[in-house]
């Protein structure tokens, strides 16, 4: 036992450099966005899936193409519309005349990441087609359950000004989602920097950076057992469970966040204290991951719709609210 | 003065609405001019008081506040305006503007206060301006005229308001359907800004609703104004007598029977005329006939057929029963009469003939009951409001930097942070749980003992839901606003260090950092 934790340790050591390498590369390709980079690296870290909400051309698909390059894992791109079947996405079997056998054609979901664009133009049974694989990281095609390779995450994204023949997210799907993220404008000096990048009148461009892999598919299954393992005091479980509960007992919610987000909580707690090169977790860590993960799993309250109050104000407030742990 | 036969409209009777109609029929042939009458001199007023309250940093919505009240004043010259333009006389915008004061002259301090706010006041101010009457006069002058038109003058004045209101929230629309979506533009932001240019435009939507109504007010409150006069005064008679005799002058005199019949139902009104309004009626010099002879023409043409045709007429009106009346006025006691009675002398409208029906009774005393409810409530509002009341009227930079001071909790965080709860030697408490091997107990007291300090000696407002971390940055801050000594801030940052390494991380405290917290603590919290 004493061993493993060495070995975890010293794995820690060599890794969490390589992680702060991993996150500064990914922050200089996709420019003035650093919050949605940590919350799409805890993602990863914690062995989650992300809901991306924002408007297009914001560079999600950027995002996860460089994430997938740095981690030396593949990409896939899966743009969601209102034709696409299940099939499409996790594979189906094709009658091979010549061998007079059935072969299996896998989806796009046999990736290590996989971008869902505009999950909500398809409609809900082809949304569906991913919830297996998003909770049991495996395809059931005729019968037969496939494993996807490891790491595995789905990054999908929904604009949030189009409504015009779109189908939400079913509750179910949106709790598969470990984060729902916000990704917005970035700042003028981020956008002018980001244009005179892209419009090559700087030489700092994306491409003079190295876009050799910083981890490998091994390393990053060891970050996510660091995480996994991190000690979390008892008080601080509490804390988060009180934070999820105290949503189902708030009037302003119709709907509060189920047992998922308390475990989605302290996990993604503890791959935020990880990124903050921590070793244990703090009801602080807690706090900053309340809202990316609660956010998709509540819903409003007739009144507060009808105020137009906003879902992250009402989680913040409540974040006021509830004790924090002490002694 | 008054001269009947160059009025501009018809003067036939009306209803109180045919009346309002012509009244706003008015407001719309002149409105330019008392547009410019209302607006010119409101608008003077505000830009310099608005320039006063913000070189004083004042809030800058009092002077709305101020030209709104000081309507009576603007109206005034409206008033003043209708009044002669009606009899074909036309002021400049001017001379209506520096007349106004003279019009509101006799009392201005009540319509300026207690008057101010009378639902009545486009169609009662006129007696004051026009008529020229004070005190009981003017008080039974104005209960004949609202005998009748007192609802609607009441209906105009809501009308009005509600189309002021409508015209401030429809500009704040326009501007908001204007402005393309693509602009983050939130109005609301800006209303709850501090503004100075938010206040100003607000002064202004304000102002322009109010001389935009202005006319159309006054103007239906005179126009009803001025049909009561008709029906009292009878200027329609009046005046059709009027032509009558004039054109009657321009003929050559012939000694018939139709002369005769005018001269008698000239002399007729003229009497009535004079009897009814000696005031402002002026009776024509038409009688040149003796009393005998007119007495003798009188009675010969009051047996004609015209005067003895029956007609019958039905309809429904209020059934009176004297008996009920007086049976009730019998069951009530004298002393409660007598009491009513005395305030009904006090409450009773002008011009009532003071017969003390049960009828008045009971409404006096429910206007009584009403007046002292409502008088109880602004005393009640007063009352509870008057905190905020005072701070408006308190300095902005005073409201601004001083906050309320909000008693010290005694348990936070689920903590008991009162001091009594407390040893009174922290450190040696503390350093005493150290020895036994209490690590989490003897910083856990350090914690407590801060936090209590924190809250009780340096006013610390902290949230329950605010983590240790939170509390520490709250105290940097408070470092930045020179609440706390730089050394207090590096001692609770070591200190919640320390505390998360224990708590939550489950590591053994190093002493060296213990030991050094206790010196820290005489030298932070000194007794």
């Amino acid at each position: 036992m004493t061993d493993s934790f060495e070995n975890r340790d010293s794995n820690k050591d060599e890794l969490l450099p390589l992680l702060q390498q991993l996150r500064d590369r990914i922050n200089n390709a996709v420019i003035g966005q650093p919050q949605v980079v940590d919350q799409v690296l805890i993602a990863l870290l914690a062995g989650g899936h992300v809901l991306v909400e924002g408007v297009p051309g914001l560079g999600k698909t950027l995002l996860v193409r460089t994430l997938a390059e740095t981690i030396a894992g593949n990409f896939r791109r899966v743009q969601f519309t209102p034709d696409l079947m299940p099939a499409d996405i996790t594979g189906h079997t094709l009658y091979d005349m010549n061998k007079g056998t059935f072969q299996i054609r896998k989806g796009p979901v046999f990736t290590n990441l996989l971008l869902a664009d505009e999950i909500n133009r398809a409609p809900a049974k082809t949304q569906a087609a991913l919830l297996e694989v998003m909770q049991e990281h495996q395809v059931s095609i005729e019968g037969t359950s496939h494993k996807v390779s490891q790491p595995f995450m789905v990054m999908a994204t929904q604009n949030p000004i189009e409504h015009e023949g779109t189908y939400p997210l079913p509750e179910a799907e949106l709790d598969r989602f470990l984060l729902k993220v916000f990704i917005d404008y970035p700042s003028v000096d981020d956008e002018a920097l980001l244009t005179r990048i892209i419009s090559g009148c700087s030489k700092d461009t994306p491409e003079n950076a190295s876009s050799s892999p910083v981890f490998n598919a091994q390393q990053i299954e060891q970050l996510q057992q660091i995480v996994a393992t991190m000690p979390v005091d008892n008080q601080v479980v509490a804390y988060a469970v009180r934070l999820v509960r105290a949503t189902r007992e708030s009037v302003v919610f119709s709907r509060g966040a189920g047992t998922r987000a308390c475990i989605a909580l302290i996990n993604t707690a503890r791959a935020y204290a990880l990124l903050r090169g921590a070793d244990f977790v703090l009801p602080d860590d807690v706090k900053a991951m309340a809202i990316p993960v609660m956010r998709h799993r509540v819903a409003r309250s007739v009144d507060m719709e009808i105020e137009g109050v906003d879902t992250d104000a009402l989680l913040a407030d409540l974040l006021e609210q509830v004790e924090a742990p002490r002694l | 003065m008054m001269d009947l036969g160059k009025i501009r409209i018809n003067p036939r009777l009306r209803t109180h609405w045919e009346a309002v109609d012509l009244g706003f029929t008015l407001a719309r042939s002149w409105y330019k001019t008392l547009f410019l009458s209302w607006v010119l001199p409101a608008a003077t007023l505000l830009a310099i008081l608005t320039l006063i309250f913000h070189v004083f940093e004042w809030p800058l919505w009092i002077p709305t506040v101020i030209v709104w009240w000081l309507k009576p004043l603007w109206d005034s010259s409206l008033l003043l305006y209708g009044s002669r333009a009606l009899f074909g006389e036309t002021l400049s915008v001017d001379y209506s503007m520096k007349g106004s004061l003279g019009f509101l002259k006799p009392d201005w301090f009540a319509w300026l206060t207690w008057r101010r706010l009378s639902p009545a006041r486009s169609f009662v101010m006129p007696v004051t301006g026009l008529e020229g009457l004070k005190g009981e006069p003017r008080s039974r002058r104005v209960g004949l005229l609202t005998q009748r038109s007192g609802s609607s003058s009441f209906w105009i004045t809501i009308v009005c308001l509600v189309m002021e209101v409508s015209l401030t929230a429809g500009f704040y629309a326009l501007i908001l359907i204007l402005i393309p979506e693509t602009v983050d533009f939130n109005l609301q932001t800006i209303a709850e800004s501090e503004s100075v240019f938010a206040d100003m435009i607000d002064n202004f939507v304000a102002l322009m609703a109010s001389a935009l109504i202005a006319p159309f007010y006054t103007m239906a409150g005179f126009a009803l104004y001025i049909n009561r006069r008709i029906e009292l005064e009878a200027w329609d008679i009046e005046i059709h007598f009027r032509d009558m005799v004039s054109r009657q002058k321009s003929r050559k005199p012939r000694a018939s029977v139709s002369k005769a019949a005018q001269l008698f139902l000239g002399g007729i009104l003229s009497s009535l005329l004079l009897f009814a309004t000696p005031q402002t009626t002026e009776a024509a010099p038409l009688s040149q006939l003796s009393r005998e002879s007119a007495k003798e023409q009188i009675t010969e043409a009051l047996r004609g057929e015209d005067f003895h045709v029956m007609e019958t007429k039905t309809g429904w009106r209020l059934k009176e029963n004297p008996e009920e009346d007086s049976s009730l006025s019998e069951k009530l006691p004298e002393w409660f009469i007598d009491v009513i009675d005395w305030l009904a002398g006090l409450l009773r409208p002008a011009g009532s003939n003071g017969n003390s029906s049960s009828v008045f009774i009971i409404a006096s005393f429910l206007e009584l009951l009403v007046w002292a409810a409502a008088i109880g409530a602004v005393a009640w509002l007063i009352y509870h409001y008057r905190q905020g009341i005072r701070a408006l009227f308190t300095s902005v930079d005073l409201a601004r930097h001083k906050k309320p001071k909000v008693a010290a909790p005694e348990v936070m965080f689920g903590l008991d942070v009162r001091q009594e709860s407390l040893p009174d030697d922290i450190p040696a408490e503390a350093s005493a749980l150290w020895s036994k091997g209490e690590f989490r107990a003897a910083l856990g007291l350090l914690y407590r003992a801060t936090l209590s300090e924190l809250i009780h000696r340096y006013e610390f407002e902290f949230h329950p839901g605010h983590t240790e971390r939170e509390c520490a940055d709250l105290v940097h801050k408070g470092q930045n606003e020179e609440q706390v000594s730089e050394c207090l801030n590096n001692f609770v940052l070591n200190l919640t260090e320390q505390w998360q390494w224990t708590a939550y991380g489950h590591r053994q405290p190093d002493t060296k950092a213990f030991e050094h917290l206790c010196e820290n603590w005489q030298e932070v919290f000194p007794a």
